[in-house]
């Protein structure tokens, strides 16, 4: 490694992701639902009333939109373009039979998440008599996954912003550790790259650039939001286990992911899998 | 054992003139190969030690090296003498190696090494940055000091090193990569200036400034009032010559938003180790600065102060010190090593004799203008290759002539420092400087850096004359 290589890897590591906040106002949130008309009104109280911190706020207006089973992605896309929502709260498997098979998001919600910019906040799906999980009933612990390379701020804001007044931000990184062992075995058959060092150095380096973002996230939050409590979490593990974990163990009410990938226009790579396994947690997808 | 002695003192038998144009032209061939050294692709130690090996056989074969002419057992090899009469062999080579430029290059460059892992100047570096606010015209000015003054403390490349790293990450994240060029021209020039900073700045004035008998402290006030002169000067040029502007007031904001986003205490994983390092740091500095009257390390001089801190400073690291040996700069080391002994040889052979009669006839003879005029030919020749094989032959040179004016020595220190900024091959630095811009595709060629640089060159050139017959004669 030549000296010129170790000095600007030292700058480039000192050069560091800075939070920077800014304020998040949702004046219009629409609740789409697949329910008839009265469900849907109840359905979208439900919601108002899950978002009690965003309403305090905001003070948004609500506009409750049921789709019909003859009705397609782009008629919804169309009352989107129409209402010019800050938020759309819906469910997966709109008009879909496949809603108690965890495998797939239903048309609906796949090309909402990507063909709008507008945010979509993922619910449960409705109970048997139309009305919003139970489970549903505030926004005190936020868990937001970031992904310190790609719209973290964005995501940030948008915790803070649901979170109760008194509520709580898990700030999580997980890196994922099946993909750093496929690229440790690749090393570890490279004669020239000492397999232990590049063991730990990517590791501690993977690692800090989260937690060095994360610790900007706190520096600014203490100063804007003095009542947030903050904690974080940065480990190499399984991206959805390890998700499932942390969502248990810190009563996680709402997860916040970026779905947007720069590259594709399909759903960026983390969020996919989360939005069909976490089901039963809100998901706010940006 | 003190004092070597060589067998015989055979560096003034009669050489034929025919075997002396002969180890000429190997000189010259030598000094080409140097300076075409990246065209064929080799490094300087290989090159001069290829030479070394070829000198020391025809020195050997035409009977020119010092080997006892006998009677005796030691008859036809080279001895030394030790503190009790007695003779022990010794390679023909090796007293012809100055052992204290070697020693205080090998400390030097291993202290060096061990304290930037400490983090402090990456710390500096990043301080100076966050200072600046993103302005880019602060940005120039306190990277030039900065770059002046750790080519003075540390080496120019390991200053170009710092500073070209730096400038491209930090211009990078301000958005402002259509600087880069100018910034690292200007501070691969700075460089030059900086290692006339002091005694160990840069490798001609540790050769020159040893042989002239010239004290480190002597050496900072004579050459320091020239370098703030032409440090102020080449930065004012740069930011003129490269159109770099303060920024306009809605600009600033996000500039020092970006360079606030720098973490200078990022490098620093012990903070103990971080203020031991800075501690010693200034008491090397403080140490080399008065070597010349501190008792005791008086006798030892300079090469002993470096590797006694650099050993100090391993403690640190006691258990991988491997690991910075490995990183010591080798083909620098060979490469002082096979020159000296080369110059050795051509001492024998009558070479810097003939190239010192030259001298005396054409240069000095000049009067008031001789050391004007060995100023500039010795920038133009280090321009064009190493400027230490010039260093250490013009040491020889003006070290044999009878009382040689202390203007004299000085011009070398000048014009070999400086004559590396003519062409990017001139210096080490520039080299790296060039690297820097080729790694991040910046367009330069020989031809575009030697249109940019020579005015500045000119400029710094024409100070140093000035400064040499006004102030230093």
């Amino acid at each position: 490694m030549s000296k010129l290589d170790q000095f600007e890897s030292a700058f480039k590591s000192a050069a560091k992701e800075q939070y920077r906040y800014s304020a998040v106002t949702l004046a219009k949130i629409l609740v789409v639902t697949d329910l008839d008309e009265s469900d849907s009104m109840r359905f979208c109280d439900d919601v108002k009333a899950f978002l009690d911190a965003v309403q305090i706020k905001d003070g948004a207006k609500w506009v409750a939109h049921h789709t019909t089973p003859d009705g397609d992605v782009g008629d919804l896309l169309g009352v989107v373009e129409r209402e010019q929502p800050d938020l759309i709260c819906s469910y997966r498997n709109l008009h879909g039979r496949a809603r108690h098979y965890p495998f797939s998001l239903g048309a609906h919600i796949d090309v909402l998440t990507q063909a709008t910019s507008t945010p979509v906040l993922l619910l449960p799906p409705p109970t048997d008599e139309g009305r919003l999980d139970p489970s549903c009933r505030r926004t005190q612990g936020v868990l937001i996954l970031t992904d310190h390379l790609q719209g973290s701020d964005s995501m940030i804001d948008y915790g803070a912003h649901f979170a109760t007044a008194t509520g709580r931000l898990v700030l999580a990184h997980l890196e994922d550790d099946g993909t750093f062992e496929r690229y440790m075995g690749v090393i570890g058959k490279i004669a020239s790259i000492d397999t232990e060092d590049a063991r730990v150095a990517i590791a501690k380096q993977l690692l800090k650039e989260p937690a060095d973002y994360m610790e900007s996230v706190r520096v600014v939050l203490d100063k804007t939001i003095p009542e947030l409590s903050i904690a974080t979490e940065v480990a190499m593990g399984h991206r959805v286990q390890d998700c499932v974990r942390l969502i248990e163990a810190n009563d996680i009410e709402l997860v916040v992911v970026n779905t947007k990938d720069e590259d594709q226009l399909a759903m960026h790579g983390l969020a996919y899998p989360l939005a069909i396994e976490l089901r039963a947690v809100p998901l706010l997808m940006l | 054992m003190h004092d070597a002695i060589l067998a015989s003192a055979a560096s003034h038998h009669h050489v034929s003139a025919g075997t002396t144009y002969l180890f000429a032209a190997i000189l010259v061939a030598m000094i080409v190969a140097l300076a075409l050294e990246e065209k064929i692709h080799a490094k300087k130690s290989l090159i001069t030690g290829l030479f070394a090996v070829l000198c020391l056989f025809l020195g050997t074969l035409f009977g020119l090296m010092p080997f006892d002419p006998g009677p005796g057992e030691l008859q036809g090899v080279a001895w030394v003498q030790n503190v009790f009469g007695e003779k022990i062999r010794m390679p023909v080579f090796i007293p012809g190696i100055d052992w204290g430029v070697i020693a205080i290059i090998l400390g030097s460059s291993l202290f060096v090494d061990v304290v930037s892992k400490s983090g402090l100047f990456t710390w500096i570096a990043i301080k100076l940055t966050k200072i600046s606010r993103g302005e880019p015209l602060w940005l120039l000015a306190l990277y030039g000091v900065m770059t002046v003054v750790f080519s003075a403390l540390l080496n120019n490349v390991t200053a170009m090193l710092i500073v070209g790293s730096l400038t491209a990450v930090s211009l990078r994240r301000l958005n402002r990569t259509g600087l880069l060029l100018g910034f690292l021209l200007v501070e691969g020039l700075l460089t030059n200036i900086g290692g006339l900073l002091t005694l160990i700045s840069s490798v001609p004035n540790i050769i020159v400034g040893t042989a002239a008998g010239i004290q480190f402290v002597e050496f900072f006030f004579v050459a320091g009032p020239y370098v703030l002169v032409a440090t102020i000067v080449t930065i004012a040029m740069g930011a003129k010559r490269f159109q770099v502007r303060a920024l306009e007031p809605d600009e600033r904001a996000e500039a020092r938003r970006l360079v606030d986003g720098f973490d200078e205490n990022d490098g620093v994983e012990s903070w103990g180790f971080f203020w031991t390092a800075t501690a010693l740091f200034v008491l090397f500095i403080f140490t080399l600065a008065s070597t010349s009257f501190l008792p005791v390390i008086k006798n030892l001089d300079m090469g002993y102060v470096a590797l006694a801190f650099a050993f100090i400073i391993l403690v640190r690291y006691k258990s991988s010190v491997d690991r910075f040996y490995q990183a010591v700069d080798w083909d620098l080391l060979l490469f002082f090593a096979s020159l000296f002994i080369v110059i050795n040889v051509m001492e024998h052979a009558q070479v810097l004799a003939l190239i010192g009669g030259v001298l005396e006839r054409h240069v000095l003879s000049l009067g008031a203008a001789a050391a004007p005029a060995l100023l500039a030919s010795s920038a133009v020749a280090s321009s064009v290759t190493d400027n230490i094989p010039l260093a250490a032959m013009m040491a020889k040179i003006i070290g044999g002539l009878h009382e040689p004016a202390p203007d004299l020595w000085w011009a070398v220190v000048f014009g070999s420092n400086l004559g590396g900024n003519i062409t990017p091959i001139g210096s080490a630095s520039t080299v790296v400087a060039v690297t820097v811009m080729h790694k991040y595709e910046l367009e330069i060629s020989f031809a575009r850096f030697v249109k940019l640089a020579v005015p500045f060159a000119v400029v710094q050139i024409v100070l140093a004359i000035a400064y040499l017959v006004l102030f230093v004669s």
